[in-house]
Formats: C-alpha cells, sequence, structure tokens
C-alpha cells in the first residue's frame, strides 16, 4: 500500500479509485477533519491558530498572500508524505474554496518537485463517456503498478 | 491537599475521534434507502444519515470502514466512497442551523456524482474481460500548422 497524493485534492472519483485500488488517498478531508474535530478555544469555529500561517511558511515566502500560505497549511503536509501521485488537469468542479489557483499550482509544483516523473499520472479531466472509461482504467493500471 | 474528580464521561463537544464518511450510491439495483438499511442492519453504534445520494455515516473508524463496507458489498463497481471532514450534523455545515442555502460543497460533489454511472460501467468492463472503450482525446495543434497558416496570411 503506498500513500497517493490526489490533485484535486478533495475528488471524490480519485480519492475512490485509490482506495479500490487498495492504497491510501492523501486527501484534504482529513486534514479538515483534525482541524474541526479537535476541541480548541483559540480561534472557533475552524480552530485556525497562529500555528498553521507558519506551517504555510514552510512552502510559501511571506510575501505570497495570507490565504495561500493558510491553504498551503492544509495542503503542503499531503505534498511531503505522497509516495506517488495522480494530477487531473482541467477539472471544472476546481473552483470554490479548493479553487485558489495559486495554491493549487504551487502544491502541484512541490509534488512533481518532490517526486520522480514515473511516479506521477498527470490526466486530462473527461469530458465525454468514453473519456470518463479511459480515465478509469489508466488510473487503475497506473495504480496497480504500485501493488505488492 | 488537591482533589480531583476522575470521571470517565466523555465530553460532548469533543469528536477529536470521530471519522466521516459519505457513500454515494449510483446503481440500478441499489437506492439510497438500500443503503441505509444495511448500514443500519450492519449493527455498528455509528451515526447514520440518509441524502439524496446515498448516505454520511460518522463514528468511530473501524466501525465507520466496516459500516461503508458492508453497504459497498451491495454493488461493489456503483458505490462509491469518500472521506469527509465534517460529522454528521455539524452546526458549522447543517443547513438547518445556517439557515438555509446550498451546502458547501454541493458543487463539486453534484459534478462528481454527475459521472458516476459511467465510472461505474467502467470499472464493470475493468474488472471483467469484456474490450475497453477507447476514447479520442484532444490533441494539442501541432506549431507548424501555425506557422504556415501565418506564413499564408503574410503573403496575402
Amino acid at each position: 500500500m503506498v500513500k497517493v497524493f490526489i490533485y484535486p485534492t478533495n475528488s471524490f472519483i480519485l480519492s475512490d479509485l485509490v482506495m479500490r485500488a487498495g492504497h491510501e488517498p492523501l486527501v484534504v478531508m482529513n486534514q479538515v477533519r483534525e482541524k474541526v474535530t479537535t476541541l480548541g478555544v483559540d480561534s472557533p469555529p475552524m480552530n485556525i491558530t497562529p500555528e498553521d500561517p507558519k506551517t504555510g511558511l514552510k512552502y510559501a515566502a511571506i510575501e505570497v498572500p495570507a490565504g495561500v500560505r493558510g491553504r498551503m497549511a492544509l495542503n503542503g503536509p499531503l505534498t511531503e508524505q505522497a509516495e506517488i501521485a495522480i494530477i487531473v488537469e482541467g477539472a471544472p468542479a476546481d473552483f470554490g474554496c479548493s479553487g485558489c489557483n495559486r495554491t493549487n499550482e504551487l502544491t502541484k509544483f512541490l509534488v512533481r518537485d518532490r517526486l520522480d516523473r514515473s511516479k506521477i499520472l498527470e490526466i486530462k479531466y473527461p469530458e465525454s463517456d468514453e473519456q470518463i472509461h479511459e480515465f478509469v482504467y489508466k488510473i487503475l493500471d497506473f495504480l496497480n503498478t504500485f501493488n505488492d | 491537599m488537591t482533589s480531583e474528580v476522575q470521571t470517565n464521561v466523555k465530553d460532548k463537544t469533543d469528536t477529536s475521534d470521530t471519522y466521516t464518511k459519505i457513500v454515494a450510491v449510483s446503481s440500478k439495483t441499489v437506492m439510497p434507502g438500500d443503503a441505509a438499511m444495511a448500514a443500519y442492519a450492519a449493527g455498528y453504534p455509528v451515526k447514520i444519515k440518509e441524502t439524496c445520494y446515498g448516505l454520511v455515516i460518522s463514528g468511530d473508524k473501524d466501525d465507520v470502514d466496516n459500516v461503508a463496507e458492508a453497504v459497498r458489498n451491495l454493488d461493489k463497481n456503483h458505490i462509491f466512497i469518500k472521506d469527509r471532514g465534517f460529522p454528521v450534523g455539524d452546526k458549522r455545515r447543517c443547513r438547518a442551523d445556517r439557515k438555509g442555502g446550498q451546502r458547501p460543497g454541493f458543487y463539486t460533489l453534484s459534478e462528481e456524482i454527475g459521472k458516476f454511472g459511467v465510472v461505474g460501467d467502467a470499472l464493470d468492463i475493468y474488472y471483467s474481460d469484456s474490450p475497453r472503450i477507447k476514447a479520442k482525446w484532444p490533441e494539442r495543434v501541432d506549431p507548424s500548422k501555425i506557422e504556415k497558416l501565418i506564413k499564408k496570411f503574410d503573403e496575402e
């Protein structure tokens, strides 16, 4: 079992496919869970403490907007744990609170920089039914090559 | 002399060991209601919320994993599971407490759940001996073609 970084970091399809293949998806939901279920009176309701921007500073410089550093406090540790990665380009759902493009670019850069190219699958987001089929096959084939 | 009162009653606001999963059902044979019945029948002490797309299950990690797996076994390739950060009924997410509006994360969920029908069919084919379906992907334009076009316009 390997730890798989997925991008978009909250993707339902990718997270499910990774679990199906018997690996562990590194998803932002688990980072959020740690924040929102831990008792904290520092800064309710989300428990963002002064430590979080410091964690973010490890990945982004001080000149970078606070929002990017805050997001990197969640995304950054995921990139460090990753053993392999699946990066989907052009996902239309990549907006809202997960749609900060600078954070996304930085997160993808850190993964590409850290991992060997053979351990990263880069694939386009599927638009048609046939493309969804090929999307699923490619991801499962890639994941199965890392089975023990 | 100090006296310490020890209690084994858990603080109700402490949910640090709560683990939550979303189960989305996109099956021709299993309805979200059937999935809920299977989850209750699994008999684990978890909190289950029935939704239009499936279930949200909260509880201890092992219990939630076991219930989610029991539900997935109803139709393995057409029931999908993912982790969720907020527990079931959390006031920061619950629309009843937030006085309506979209569920945060609705658009992402809606986009992906809409594709689960085809993803399930793809999984059926992947795990069987059926021939795989091939697709055409948009390709990048050859730069020499653009060069030719520019030259053509220049000449005109």
